[in-house]
């Protein structure tokens, strides 16, 4: 367990130090990521320059929504999107066979290899607008609520981490999915909104398949106050499922390897 | 001219040809990009319905019109980004085209063409479907549809030279992607890909009339849900007609100018 955690790490800090090369990167990522932000927020003033409530959520409640969701598909774009990239282009070229080879576990190793540092823009921005809502709501957010928020945070990632995963083990049979991950992409950008206003068929898709009810929705209730302790217990049961549910999909896709090179 | 218009036909069907073989793929991209529109259309739909029906003279219907055009016209709105042109130009894949007979842009055209032609090939079944399903408000009045369709041609003509144009900064230089991301910025909130123009505030409203992004994507989405009267339709007509022209005859000035720096990396 130290030893995997310790390996993340060193991958990390190698890419930290490998980005620091680039400084002119970080602004233009700061520059994009301010433009992504503003086009956001600019959207969310001309809904509620129509309207006071939307599906029952006020202005600076979807703002928060919206920090959410900006958190959640930056992780997506630091950690998950660059490692899956590199694992199906380790299984079609046959260089799987070096993770296979080495001591630590594959499923770990795979998923910790590739870190964008500067995407980390948008995690940071993310909360910053999640701060900033809580405090225009003017709600006094208890210490225990802030953590539970940092739970039903991470409870999203390990969420969103098997569902994409998952569709990278799709790799191990086809031989091109990105549009695979091209329309869940797409699907996940129905998370800037609450799930509660989509139609039923809508809602199931988003609830069971790309779950952004669990791990966009039910952060933003939490930080939002509108929300009871079930809902974060069902969360933490959808996140264990998937997460074994992947395990179990993972370890029968190896079983399908025959390496590319040999 | 009559030599260039057979190679504008052959090209074209080499490669509709080509990517008609990729039917998994087309569907794929095609319903991640119903996706999009969908998620507008809950959204101005639920605004609709708690202002009493309507929001700024669109009522649920006629947003449900305005998005399922939506998807249609933004197949036509496709185009070779900067990005695209940026890449080749890093890469040094400019060279070998620069050495064909004619033009580079003429292939790209072409071929942006059929991409064209098998995207509503695909697309038809799924309007039919939306249509069918959601009951949306359109226009029946063939001379509208028959409007509609030029002006649908139109934007994407005009937005493919516009595009191709803001592609010659490359030749100046080649970090450029912040400015180019500011200007898809601008064009999602203005051209009424994001929402209709009319739920804009009216400085916005004034703004998008006098730049482009509106003529080649709210426009033709507003004719065929019957948003305009005849003489605003062939006015906007005339609007998309003198951007494309104007955007060619920068075009082709930016490409003379830029082409003498252009030098050849990778090649």
């Amino acid at each position: 367990m130290r030893r995997a955690v310790s390996l993340a790490w060193h991958y990390f800090r190698l890419a930290v130090m490998n980005e620091l090369q680039y400084r002119l990167n970080f602004f233009i990522q700061l520059l994009e990521s301010a433009i992504a932000l503003v086009t956001a927020l600019v959207v969310l003033a001309l809904v509620y320059s129509h309207t006071d409530s939307l599906g029952g959520w006020n202005r600076y409640e979807l703002q928060a929504l919206l920090g959410v969701y900006t958190v959640l598909m930056a992780v997506i774009r630091v950690s998950m999107q660059p490692n899956i990239e590199r694992l199906i282009g380790d299984i079609h070229q046959g260089n799987f066979d070096f993770v296979l080879t080495k001591p630590m576990d594959a499923q770990w190793q795979v998923s910790i290899r590739e870190v964008r540092v500067w995407q980390l823009i948008d995690v940071v921005a993310g909360l910053l607008i999640v701060a900033d809502a809580v405090w225009r709501l003017g709600n006094q957010i208890s210490l225990w609520q802030a953590g539970l928020f940092g739970v039903t945070l991470l409870l999203g990632i390990a969420i969103l981490y098997a569902v994409w995963m998952l569709i990278g083990c799709i790799a191990f049979w086809a031989i091109r999915i990105d549009n695979v991950f091209e329309l869940f992409d797409n699907v996940a950008s129905a998370g800037r909104l609450p799930v509660t206003i989509y139609p039923g068929w809508m809602r199931i898709i988003l609830t069971y398949i790309v779950p952004m009810a669990f791990a966009v929705t039910v952060p933003a209730q939490v930080i939002t106050a509108r929300i009871d302790a079930t809902t974060v217990l069902i969360q933490a049961g959808v996140a264990l499922g998937f997460l074994v549910l992947l395990r179990v999909v993972w370890r029968w896709s190896l079983t399908q390897y025959s390496g590319a090179s040999a | 001219m009559q030599q260039l218009f057979s190679v504008y036909t052959k090209m074209t069907s080499t490669s509709t040809q080509v990517m008609l073989q990729y039917r998994l793929t087309n569907i794929f991209w095609l319903l991640g990009m119903v996706f999009e529109p969908l998620i507008y259309l809950v959204m101005w739909s639920n605004v609709a319905d708690t202002q009493g029906g309507s929001v700024a003279g669109y009522s649920v219907a006629s947003l449900t019109g305005y998005y399922i055009a939506w998807t249609l016209v933004r197949q036509w709105n496709i185009a070779l980004t900067p990005f695209g042109f940026e890449q080749r130009v890093r890469q040094g894949q400019l060279t070998p085209l620069l050495l064909r007979p004619l033009h580079p842009f003429h292939y790209d055209l072409a071929d942006f063409i059929a991409l064209r032609i098998v995207g509503t090939l695909y697309w038809i079944p799924i309007g039919v479907g939306l249509v069918w399903l959601l009951h949306p408000q359109l226009s029946g009045d063939p001379l509208v549809i028959g409007l509609f369709c030029i002006s649908l041609v139109l934007s994407f003509l005009m937005r493919f030279v516009l595009v191709y144009a803001l592609g010659m900064a490359v030749f100046w230089t080649t970090r450029v992607s912040a400015i180019f991301n500011l200007y898809f910025a601008i064009e999602t909130i203005l051209s009424g890909r994001l929402v209709p123009q009319a739920l804009l505030p009216d400085w916005a409203q004034a703004l998008a009339n006098v730049l482009p992004f509106r003529w080649s994507f709210g426009f033709p989405i507003e004719i065929i849900i019957g948003k305009l009267s005849l003489s605003q339709i062939l006015t906007g007509i005339g609007i998309q007609c003198a951007w494309g022209l104007g955007a060619a005859i920068v075009f082709g000035w930016l490409w003379r100018s830029g082409i003498k720096r252009y030098s050849a990396v990778g090649a």
